[in-house]
């Protein structure tokens, strides 16, 4: 046998050194022979490693304990998820009831009529404008302080898109587009 | 089959299989029996894997976790070992990969051989030449430290093969089922590991 083959051997199996075939060659070859001393031992330290390390006392309590405790707390988010979309939709339902009653049916008031102009465009309102919803609901009157003139009472439709056109003499003018 | 009495599940001669079939219908001290069963071979397992023993404990209930999660996903089909190594195998690695991305440095134990002055390895031959350690005798603890030491510093293509193999004492197919990799593959990787190993422990064996 050749060295590159016995040395195969025994890489794979160190346990072969004792083959016939395998020993024959090693009682006249010293590099073989440096090469079994050297795998067999080092077979024999890889079977030291076995079992060199021990898992924690209990540690199977704590397996089952934490697998629980993560289950508990998988079971609290999807539970939290759920009373969460509850609210959310109970809350909706509530006020889809309460805008029909005062509404007569029409949704859109109670959805989108704001509290305040200033609320609504975000622009602010120097003259002050407050908003209230009307005695049936069909339109929103909007009281608009003029200075001089006193209050004016506008009457407008619940709904109402208001656009900012920007002039070049810095003044802002409100229009309403659509209802 | 198993029968699902507490007393069936203490038998400690029972198929890991029939255990975690017996979990699977309420019996919960089967499973604490798989995990005393394996929980130290996971440990030995992971830990010459990432070569911190916290984290291997931490690492090795995680594995259990995720078969208690999976349970009812396990066919049967590899041995319940063998899809054990698998999941412990996956965890292990991703905490190699991410440690390596973090840029974290764990061959310490390693380059601590090296006295100041001496030369270090180039930063591409990170494998370390343990004969630069001192040349005394050694006791078999000492050097079987050593030797695990030059198996963490080994590349993970040939650790992990050499890990189930040779400290696992699984079968060859055992490993190429857990590694997904042809036996041919897995042969040659655990040869070439113990080539390595023999040249990093020159003056020590």
């Amino acid at each position: 046998m050749k060295c590159a083959e016995v040395q195969h051997k025994l890489t794979e199996d160190p346990s072969l050194g004792r083959a016939e075939e395998v020993s024959e060659h090693l009682a006249s070859c010293s590099d073989c022979r440096d090469f079994y001393r050297n795998m067999s031992e080092l077979d024999s330290l890889t079977r030291e490693l076995r079992c060199q390390l021990r898992a924690p006392k209990d540690f199977h309590l704590k397996v089952l304990g934490d697998f629980q405790e993560q289950n508990d707390s998988g079971w609290f988010t999807a539970r939290s998820i759920m009373v969460s979309f509850s609210l959310v939709a109970l809350l909706a339902a509530m006020f889809i009831t309460w805008d029909n009653l005062g509404n007569n049916g029409s949704l859109t008031a109670g959805m989108f009529a704001p509290s305040s102009l200033e609320a609504a465009t975000g622009i602010p309102s120097p003259g002050g404008v407050d908003i209230a919803a009307g005695d049936a609901g069909a339109f929103v009157e909007v009281t608009v302080d003029s200075g001089d003139e006193g209050e004016l009472i506008l009457r407008l439709p619940p709904v109402i898109e208001i656009h900012r056109t920007e002039t070049t003499d810095e003044n802002t003018h409100y229009h309403a587009v659509s209802y | 089959m198993l029968n699902s009495s507490s007393a069936a599940v203490s038998n400690s001669s029972l198929e890991d299989n029939a255990l975690l079939e017996a979990y699977l219908e309420g019996e919960s001290p089967a499973f604490d029996l798989l995990v005393s069963r394996y929980q130290d071979r996971l440990v030995n397992y992971i830990n010459g894997i990432i070569h911190d023993y916290d984290q291997s404990v931490d690492l090795t209930q995680e594995t259990f976790i995720r078969v208690l999660k999976n349970a009812h996903r396990y066919q049967g089909k590899y041995k319940f070992s063998t899809w054990l190594y698998r999941i412990a195998t996956n965890i292990a690695i991703d905490e190699l990969r991410g440690r390596s991305k973090k840029g974290r440095f764990f061959f310490k134990n390693v380059l601590d051989c090296f006295k100041a002055g001496e030369e270090r390895p180039s930063e591409d031959n990170l494998l370390p030449d343990l004969t630069f350690c001192p040349g005394k005798a050694l006791e078999k603890h000492e050097k079987a430290d050593l030797l695990k030491t030059a198996v963490t510093s080994l590349a993970e293509i040939y650790r992990v093969p050499f890990l189930l193999k040779e400290v696992q004492d699984l079968s060859y197919e055992e490993v190429s089922q857990i590694l997904n990799l042809p036996q041919g593959t897995v042969k040659s990787r655990v040869h070439r590991a113990k080539l390595l190993l023999r040249e990093k422990l020159q003056g020590v064996l």
